[in-house]
C-alpha cells in the first residue's frame, strides 16, 4: 500500500472506463451489449486490481507448485507497490456499473461528479464502500452551511481519533510487542495479545470510519455506517451485519445473492456454497496471501454452521435463560473472532498454530505467568510497565463496557446529558488525544488492503 | 443566523483554549524546574543557573568519562559537566551560545568530542528536553538546522509538541513541580557529582562478539560540521573563555572498526588548533585497556577516574 502521485493514473483509468461504461450501459437495449459493457468495465476494474495486488500472490504459488512437481517458473517478480485505497474504490466503482446494469441507477453525465463519486477523499482509501444511490445524489445537491452537521461530524471525528490514537495505538505497542517475537511469548501473555488485537483493529478501523464519516458530515454529506458494535454479537451472522457493514453488504448484494439465485435448484447446498466463496474473496480482497484465506474459510464454515444449526439453536434459546444463552453465544463468538483474528494478523501459519496452541491452553506450566523480566530488573507485561499494563487493561474494559451498554442506543451517550457535562467530555477527549495519544506515524491497518 | 448558532461553538472552543494554555503554561513551569538527569542540565544552562570556573560540553562519551568531582578535587576550581547523551554538538550548539552569553564566573569551556562529533546529524536528540526553550533563538536556530520541519511544527503549531513527548515528560513535569513546591525548593545544584554519570558497568561480555561480527564501517566527515564547531569556539573565545578540546579515549577495537578513524582524528586535530588548547587522548594507554570501558567509546568510572587524573595532569599547566 503506498501513495505514488502517477498512481493517480490508474485512478483516471478505471473513472474514465466506469464513466462511459455507465453511459453506455443506459443508453443501450441490447441485453447482450449491456452485458458485454458491464463485463468490458468489470475486467478493467478486477484486472487493474488482480495486477497490483495479486500478481506477485500468484506468481509465488505457481513457483511453490513448480517447485513440486520440479519444473521452474520464469515469469519475472515484479517490484510493484500497491496503490493506496484500491481494494476499496475498485469495489465502489464496480458497484456503479453493477446498479446502472441492473437499472437501480441512473448513468452520471456529468464527468466530474462521477470522479467525485469514485475519489471522494473521506472515504477514498479505507471505505466506507459506498453505493451510488447513496452518495451521486448528494453531489448534485446544493449545500449549505448547516451547524447541525457541523457539530455531529466534528463529534464524530473526535470520536474517532480518540479510538484510533488513544486506544488502537497504544494497544499496538503490546500487539507489537508480543507478535514481533512471538516465540518468547507464550500462555496468558498471548491471549491477552491476542484480545489486544481485536480491540486494536476495532477502535482503529472503526475509528478510521468514524473520521470519515464525520469530515463528510461537516461538508454536509451523508455515508453510510459502517459498524455498529460488533463485539455485542450473539452469533458471526450478526457480527458480519455490525463489522464492516458497507463490505459486507458489498458482498452480500453482488457476489453473495447471486450465486444463491443462480444456484438455487442446490437447496441449501446453494447457501453454504455461497458463503464459502464470498468469505474466501472476502479474505482474498483482504490481503494477498494464503492466511487471508484461511481466515474467510474459517468464517466461512462458521457461518455455514450457523446457516444449518438455525432452527436448533433458536429452539435451545426458548428453554435456556436469556441471559445465559446470550452471555455464552457472545462469549462464543468473541472466542471465535479472537481465533479468526490471529490468522488475519499473522503472516506465518505455524506461528498462528503456536499462538492458539499457548494462548488456549490454561492447564501448560507458567500460563498465568504474564510478568516479563528483560534481565535488567524492568519487570513488563506486554512491554508495558506494570502500572501502565493495569490502566490499559482497565481502559479496555472501560471501552468494552461502554460499547456493550450502548449496543442499542442510536445516539451518542454524552447527546443524552447536559451542555456542561457534554462539553466536559468533549473536552477530556481532546486532552486525551493531546496528552495521551500515540503519534509516531501508525497508519491505520486497513490502508494497507 | 451563522454568527449566532456559531456562538456556542466559538464559547466552547474559548473555554478549551483557555484549559490548553493554562495546562501548556503549567507543564512548561514544570518541566523548567526539574533538575535531575540531563533535563536538568538543560534547564540548569538556559535559566543561567550554573557558571562554574570550568564547563564542560559533549555527548554520551563525555558525561561518563569526565570524573567532575576528581576534577574538582584537584584543581581546586568549579567544574560542571552539561555534557548530554545522545546529544549532537549542532544540538548543543545552544547550550554552549546561551551559556557563553549569561556566564561572567567562567574561565574555561572543555568540548568533549567523539568520533561521531564531525559526522552529520539530521535528527534531534530528545526534543522534550528543549520544548519549553524552543522560543530561544539559540535553541531554534540549533533544532531547526537539523530538523527544520519538526522543530517549525512543535514552535508554531499551538500545543503540537505534545503529539512528540511521551509519558517521561510528563514525569519531569510532576518532579518539577514537587522539586519547585518542596520544602527545601531545590532551586541549586544538588547533584553531587556535578553533571558526571558515572557508569559501573565492566566491560560488557557481548561487546566482544558484537565487534568480531560487526563490518567495519566509516563515519563521515562533514565540513559544515567541522564549521560550525570552529564558529563554536571562536564564539566563545570572543567572550573571554578559553576553549580546551579534548578528544577521550576511544577503545582500540572500537578504534579498528572505525575505517576513517585517523582521518578523524586528524580533522578533531585541525579543530583543535583553532582552540586555545588541544588534547587528544583517543588513543592514549587506557584505550587498550578493557577494564577502563563498558563499551567501545564510553568509559566506565574507573575509566573516568583514570581518564580525569590523566588530563588534570596534563592541563594543571594551563589552569591557573
Amino acid at each position: 500500500m503506498f501513495f505514488k502521485p502517477e498512481y493517480i493514473l490508474i485512478l483516471l483509468f478505471t473513472i474514465v472506463v466506469d464513466y462511459y461504461a455507465g453511459i453506455l450501459l443506459e443508453s443501450t437495449g441490447n441485453p447482450s451489449q449491456k452485458k458485454w459493457y458491464l463485463v468490458m468495465s468489470l475486467v478493467a476494474n478486477i484486472g487493474v486490481l488482480a495486477f497490483f495486488k495479486y500478481y506477485n500472490f500468484i506468481n509465488d504459488n505457481i513457483t511453490g507448485i513448480g517447485r513440486l512437481f520440479g519444473f521452474t517458473n520464469h515469469i519475472p517478480y515484479l517490484k510493484i507497490i500497491l496503490p493506496i485505497g484500491l481494494s476499496f474504490h475498485t469495489f465502489q466503482a464496480m458497484s456503479y456499473t453493477i446498479e446502472v446494469y441492473r437499472g437501480n441507477q441512473k448513468a452520471e453525465r456529468h464527468f466530474g461528479i462521477y470522479a467525485l463519486y469514485v475519489m471522494f477523499y473521506p472515504q477514498l482509501v479505507a471505505g466506507p464502500i459506498e453505493r451510488p444511490q447513496n452518495m451521486l445524489h448528494q453531489f448534485h445537491e446544493k449545500k449549505q452551511f448547516d451547524y447541525t452537521n457541523l457539530i455531529s461530524g466534528l463529534r464524530l471525528m473526535l470520536w474517532g481519533l480518540f479510538k484510533k490514537v488513544v486506544i488502537a495505538d497504544r494497544l499496538a505497542l503490546a500487539v507489537d510487542t508480543v507478535y514481533g517475537d512471538i516465540h518468547t511469548y507464550h500462555g496468558l501473555t498471548v491471549l491477552l495479545a491476542a484480545i489486544f488485537y481485536a480491540f486494536q483493529i476495532y477502535c482503529d478501523f472503526s475509528g478510521y470510519s468514524d473520521i470519515a464519516l464525520g469530515s463528510a458530515r461537516v461538508m454536509g454529506f451523508k455515508l453510510m455506517r459502517n459498524f455498529n458494535h460488533p463485539f455485542a454479537s450473539k452469533t458471526i451472522t450478526e457480527f458480519w451485519r455490525r463489522w464492516h457493514i458497507s463490505l459486507s453488504t458489498w458482498l452480500s448484494d453482488y457476489l453473495y445473492t447471486p450465486i444463491v439465485i443462480a444456484k438455487r435448484d442446490w437447496g441449501k447446498f446453494a447457501v453454504i456454497f455461497s458463503i464459502m466463496i464470498t468469505f474466501m474473496i472476502s479474505g482474498l480482497w483482504h490481503g494477498a496471501a494464503w492466511n487471508f484465506v484461511l481466515w474467510g474459510v474459517l468464517h466461512g464454515i462458521v457461518m455455514s454452521f450457523e446457516f444449518i444449526t438455525k432452527k436448533r439453536r433458536n429452539q435451545l434459546a426458548k428453554v435456556t435463560p436469556g441471559w445465559l444463552y446470550s452471555g455464552l453465544a457472545r462469549l462464543f463468538t468473541l472466542a471465535f473472532l479472537l481465533i479468526s483474528w490471529i490468522f488475519f494478523r499473522n503472516g506465518s501459519i505455524p506461528d498462528c498454530i503456536y499462538i492458539i496452541k499457548t494462548a488456549f491452553n490454561p492447564f501448560a506450566h507458567g500460563y498465568f505467568n504474564i510478568i516479563h523480566d528483560d534481565m535488567h530488573n524492568n519487570f513488563t507485561v506486554l512491554g508495558f510497565p506494570r502500572w501502565k499494563f493495569a490502566l490499559v487493561l482497565s481502559g479496555v474494559g472501560c471501552f468494552a463496557l461502554l460499547d456493550y451498554l450502548l449496543r442499542n442506543k442510536s445516539h451518542f451517550l454524552l447527546l443524552q446529558m447536559n451542555r456542561s457535562i457534554r462539553w466536559a467530555g468533549y473536552i477530556i477527549l481532546i486532552m486525551s488525544i493531546l496528552f495521551l495519544g500515540i503519534f509516531q506515524s501508525n497508519q491505520f491497518i486497513y490502508f494497507q488492503f | 443566523m451563522i454568527f449566532s448558532q456559531l456562538k456556542s461553538l466559538i464559547f466552547f472552543l474559548l473555554i478549551l483554549l483557555v484549559i490548553l494554555m493554562a495546562v501548556d503554561t503549567s507543564s512548561n513551569f514544570g518541566v523548567k524546574h526539574d533538575f535531575q538527569n540531563d533535563l536538568g542540565k538543560v534547564n540548569l544552562v538556559m535559566g543561567h543557573r550554573v557558571d562554574p570556573d570550568i564547563m564542560i560540553f559533549g555527548s554520551s562519551n563525555s558525561e561518563v568519562g569526565f570524573d567532575v568531582p576528581l576534577l574538582r578535587r584537584l584543581s581546586g576550581k568549579s567544574v560542571y559537566n552539561a555534557a548530554l547523551d545522545g546529544t549532537h554538538f549542532l544540538q548543543m550548539g545552544c547550550l554552549v551560545s546561551e551559556f557563553s552569553d549569561y556566564s561572567s564566573q567562567n574561565k574555561y569551556v572543555i568540548l568533549g568530542l567523539s568520533p561521531f562529533s564531525l559526522g552529520p546529524m539530521k535528527k534531534v536528540n530528545r526534543i522534550d528536553q528543549f520544548l519549553a526553550y524552543i522560543d530561544n533563538p539559540y535553541v531554534y536556530k540549533s533544532l531547526s538546522s537539523m530538523d527544520p520541519n519538526l522543530t517549525n511544527r512543535c514552535r508554531f503549531i499551538p500545543f503540537y509538541k505534545y503529539t512528540e513527548v511521551n509519558s517521561d515528560y510528563y514525569k519531569q513535569v510532576m518532579i518539577g513541580w514537587k522539586s519547585y513546591l518542596g520544602s527545601a525548593r531545590q532551586k541549586e545544584i544538588s547533584d553531587t557529582n556535578y553533571g558526571f554519570t558515572p557508569n559501573f558497568q565492566q566491560w560488557q561480555k557481548d561487546q566482544d562478539a558484537v565487534n568480531a561480527a560487526s563490518d567495519r564501517f566509516p563515519i563521515p566527515i562533514d565540513s559544515s560540521v567541522c564549521r560550525y564547531l570552529q564558529g563554536l569556539i571562536t564564539t566563545l573565545q570572543a567572550k573571554g573563555k578559553k576553549v580546551i578540546l579534548i578528544y577521550p579515549p576511544v577503545q582500540k577495537d572500537g578504534q579498528a572498526l572505525i575505517t576513517n578513524f585517523d582521518a578523524i582524528g586528524q580533522a578533531i586535530k585541525d579543530l583543535g588548533a583553532r582552540a586555545d588548547y588541544y588534547f587528544d587522548f583517543s588513543n592514549c594507554s587506557i584505550s587498550a585497556k578493557k577494564e577502563f570501558f563498558y563499551n567501545d567509546s564510553h568509559l566506565n568510572a574507573r575509566g573516568a577516574k583514570e581518564f580525569s587524573l590523566m588530563l588534570f595532569n596534563q592541563m594543571k599547566g594551563v589552569l591557573n
